[in-house]
C-alpha cells in the first residue's frame, strides 16, 4: 500500500531545492508522506508531515500541512530511531530514505500502557466528578435529603407562635459547628428499622433572646415520602423547656404494635 | 466545642447516636413526674444537662494552640497591611495629583485623578499586605514547628520564631541586611514579650530589690 | 464558655482571609519554585537561584489574589448567611459564584459571568466532596441494628401513664 508522490509533492507544494521527498504510505483515504528539509549549517532537521484526502477518482488533491516537528538530532542519531506520526511508523534508513509504514510495526506496548493510563485517569477524574455533582444534586433538590428536610422542618419551626415567643424574632438555624467556623453540616442519621427508613436530625436555632435545639425523627410512609414522626425544639436556657410542634408516634396510621421505647 | 476541638477529619463523622447526651436524658418527668429517686425530690429536669466545661492550666491564658491561632494572625496582618497600604496610598496619591508636573503626565496618559488614585491605592495596599501577609506566614510557620518540636508554647519560642522570620526575610539581601534583619525581629519579639510579661517582671522586682 | 457561644460569623472572614493567604503562599512557593527552575538558563546554582527569584517574585502576589478570594467569599457567605438566616450548602454556592463574578467585574460582562459559572461549580464541589464523606463515614459508621429510643423529652406515650418504668 505504498505509493511514490515525490514529484507531486515537489511540484505542487514544495520550492525548496534542499527538500528531499520521501516515500510516502497511502490508505485508502489518507495519505501521509514526510518531507525532510535538511539544514546542514545548524545540522538541524525540520520534518514537516502533510497529510492529504484522496478522492477515488482524481488521486490526491487536498495537502495541508499537519504538522512541523523540529529535530535536533543530527542526521546520524536520526538514523535508526523509530518516529511516529499519526499511526504510522517512520525510519531513516542509512541511504537516507525514509521507510514508511502503516501498522506493519506495531505500535509498542509502552504506548499503548500510557494511552490507557491517560484515558484511565481521564475516566476516573469525569467518574469522580458525577458522583460529585450527583450529591450535590441530590442533596439540594431531592425532598427526601437531609437538607431539605433541614429547610422545612426549620420553616416549620420558625412559624410556630410558641417558638416565636420563647425565642425571639428573627430565629435562624444551624448545624454543627466546625474547627473553621462553619455550621453548615446538620448531623443527621438515616436507619431502618421493620423494613422503614427513618431519619432523625438535630440542629439549632437562634433567636434574638436564646438559643434551642431542634429534635426530629422522619418516617417514610407507603407512598416513599418522609413524615415527621416527631419534631420538638428544647431550648438551651435554664428549665429546658420543650416545645413540641409535632408528634406523631402514637398516630393511627403510624402506630406499631409496641411503641419503640417499649420494645 | 466538641467540634471545634475535634480534628478536621472528625468533622464529618456523625456526631449523633443514641449515646448522644441531649437526645436521651434518662429521666421521666413533667408529664408522669415520676422522679429518677425518691430522694430527689424535685423535677430533674432543672438539673443543667451535661455540657462541655473546660478548666485550663493555671496561667494559660491562650487558650487556642498556635496553629489555630495562625490564621487569624495572618488574616490580621494581611487586612491590616491592606489597609496601611492604602491610607499610605491615598496619601502619596493625592500627594502626586495635586503636583503640577504629574498631572499634565496624568493628563498624558488620559487617566482621570480617581482612577489615578484608585491605582495609587490599590498598589501600595496590596504590596504592603502581602510583605506583612508573607511575614505573618513565616512567623507562624516557625511558631507552629517550634512548638510542635519543643512540645512547649512559651516565650522562647516567640523569640526564635520572630527572630528566623527576620533572618528568612531578608536572606537574599546580603549577610548584613540579613543580620538587621534578624535583630529587627529579636528586637520586636522582646518588647512583646515584655510587655505580656509584664506583671511576672513586677513580681519579680519586689522580690529582688530592697527597695 | 465564651467561645462556645460566640457567633463565628463576622470572625471567620479573618480567619478564611488567613487560611487562604496561607495556601497561596505555600501553594504558590511550590509551583513558581518549579516554574523558576525550569525556566532558568542550564546549571544548578543558576537554576536554584532562578527558583528563587520567581518565588520572591510571584509568590506573594498569589498569596494576596487568594487571600482576596478568601475574604470575599467568607464575607459574602457571612451576609448570606444573616440575611437568609440559614446555613446550608446554597450558601457557599452562591457565594463561590458572587465572589468569582465581582473579582472579574473589571474584564466585562462576559469574563464576569463564566468567573461566576467557575465559582460556583469550584465551590458545588467543594460541597459535594463534604455531602460525600459525610455520606461515606455515615455508611461505615452505620449501626447494623440501631436500638435508637425516643427522646425523653417528648414524654412517654399517652397509654402509658400509669405504666412505672421498671428499673
Amino acid at each position: 500500500m505504498s505509493k511514490l508522490i515525490g514529484p507531486f509533492a515537489r511540484r505542487k507544494f514544495l520550492s525548496c531545492s534542499k527538500i528531499r521527498v520521501f516515500e510516502a504510505l497511502c490508505t485508502d483515504t489518507v495519505v501521509t508522506f514526510d518531507v525532510v528539509k535538511e539544514n546542514t549549517l545548524k545540522s538541524l532537521s525540520y520534518c514537516r508531515f502533510y497529510s492529504s484526502e484522496k478522492k477515488k477518482t482524481s488521486g490526491l488533491t487536498k495537502v495541508k500541512s499537519t504538522e512541523m516537528t523540529k529535530f535536533s538530532h543530527t542526521k546520524t542519531e536520526f538514523f535508526g530511531v523509530h518516529h511516529h506520526f499519526a499511526g504510522c511508523s517512520l525510519k531513516w534508513t542509512r541511504s537516507g530514505n525514509l521507510l514508511t509504514s502503516y501498522q506493519d510495526i506495531p505500535v509498542p506496548l509502552k504506548e499503548t500502557a500510557k494511552t490507557a493510563s491517560y484515558l484511565g485517569v481521564i475516566l476516573a477524574g469525569v467518574g469522580v466528578t458525577a458522583v460529585i455533582f450527583y450529591q450535590v444534586f441530590r442533596e439540594l433538590f431531592s425532598s427526601k435529603s437531609p437538607n431539605s428536610v433541614y429547610t422545612t422542618s426549620l420553616k416549620k419551626c420558625c412559624k410556630d407562635p410558641r417558638v416565636i415567643d420563647s425565642l425571639g424574632e428573627p430565629i435562624k438555624g444551624f448545624g454543627e459547628e466546625t474547627r473553621r467556623g462553619r455550621r453548615r453540616h446538620v448531623s443527621h442519621l438515616f436507619y431502618e428499622r421493620d423494613g422503614i427508613n427513618f431519619l432523625r436530625m438535630k440542629y439549632y436555632i437562634q433567636g434574638s433572646r436564646k438559643r434551642g435545639t431542634v429534635h426530629l425523627e422522619m418516617r417514610e410512609n407507603d407512598k416513599g415520602d418522609f413524615d415527621y414522626r416527631y419534631l420538638f425544639v428544647q431550648l438551651d436556657d435554664y428549665p429546658r423547656n420543650t416545645i413540641i410542634i409535632e408528634d406523631n408516634r402514637y398516630d393511627n396510621q403510624m402506630s406499631f404494635d409496641k411503641p419503640f421505647d417499649m420494645l | 466545642m466538641e467540634s471545634s476541638t475535634g480534628d478536621s477529619s472528625g468533622a464529618y463523622a456523625p456526631s449523633y447516636s443514641n449515646r448522644d447526651p441531649g437526645m436521651n436524658v434518662p429521666v421521666h418527668s413533667k408529664q408522669n413526674l415520676a422522679p429518677l429517686s425518691p430522694y430527689l425530690n424535685f423535677d430533674p429536669v432543672y438539673l443543667p444537662q451535661s455540657q462541655p466545661e473546660f478548666i485550663f492550666p493555671e496561667g494559660a491564658s491562650r487558650q487556642r494552640g498556635r496553629f489555630e491561632l495562625a490564621f487569624s494572625q495572618i488574616g490580621v496582618s494581611c487586612m491590616a497591611g491592606a489597609a496601611i497600604g492604602g491610607i499610605g496610598g491615598l496619601y502619596n496619591g493625592l500627594r502626586s495629583t495635586t503636583l503640577a508636573g504629574d498631572y499634565e503626565q496624568s493628563e498624558a496618559l488620559n487617566l482621570f485623578p480617581l482612577n489615578r488614585l484608585l491605582n495609587y491605592v490599590m498598589k501600595q495596599g496590596s504590596a504592603t499586605a502581602n510583605t506583612l501577609g508573607v511575614l505573618a506566614v513565616m512567623y507562624s510557620g516557625f511558631g507552629v514547628l517550634l512548638s510542635w518540636g519543643r512540645g512547649s508554647d512559651d516565650e522562647l519560642n516567640t523569640l526564635t520564631a520572630a527572630t528566623a522570620t527576620g533572618l528568612l526575610y531578608k536572606s537574599t539581601a546580603g549577610v548584613r541586611k540579613c543580620g538587621i534583619g534578624g535583630a529587627v525581629g529579636l528586637g520586636l519579639a522582646s518588647l512583646y514579650c515584655l510587655w505580656t510579661a509584664r506583671d511576672r517582671l513586677q513580681g519579680f522586682r519586689q522580690e529582688y530589690s530592697p527597695a | 464558655m465564651e467561645e462556645y457561644a460566640r457567633e463565628p460569623c463576622p470572625w471567620r472572614i479573618v480567619d478564611d482571609c488567613g487560611g487562604a493567604f496561607t495556601m497561596g503562599a505555600i501553594g504558590g512557593a511550590i509551583f513558581q519554585s518549579i516554574k523558576g527552575f525550569r525556566n532558568a538558563p542550564s546549571g544548578m546554582n543558576r537554576r536554584f537561584l532562578g527558583s528563587l527569584s520567581a518565588i520572591k517574585q510571584r509568590a506573594p502576589i498569589i498569596a494576596g489574589n487568594f487571600a482576596i478570594w478568601g475574604g470575599m467569599f467568607s464575607t459574602i457567605d457571612c451576609t448570606l448567611v444573616h440575611f437568609r438566616r440559614k446555613e446550608d450548602p446554597w450558601n457557599s454556592i452562591i457565594s463561590g459564584a458572587a465572589t468569582g463574578g465581582i473579582l472579574a467585574a473589571r474584564n466585562g460582562l462576559p469574563a464576569m459571568a463564566g468567573s461566576a459559572v467557575i465559582g460556583g461549580v469550584l465551590l458545588a464541589i467543594i460541597e459535594g466532596v463534604g455531602i460525600l464523606f459525610t455520606r461515606l463515614s455515615a455508611e461505615q459508621f452505620k449501626p447494623p441494628n440501631p436500638t435508637l429510643e425516643d427522646p425523653s423529652q417528648l414524654g412517654p406515650p399517652p397509654g402509658f401513664h400509669t405504666q412505672q418504668p421498671n428499673y
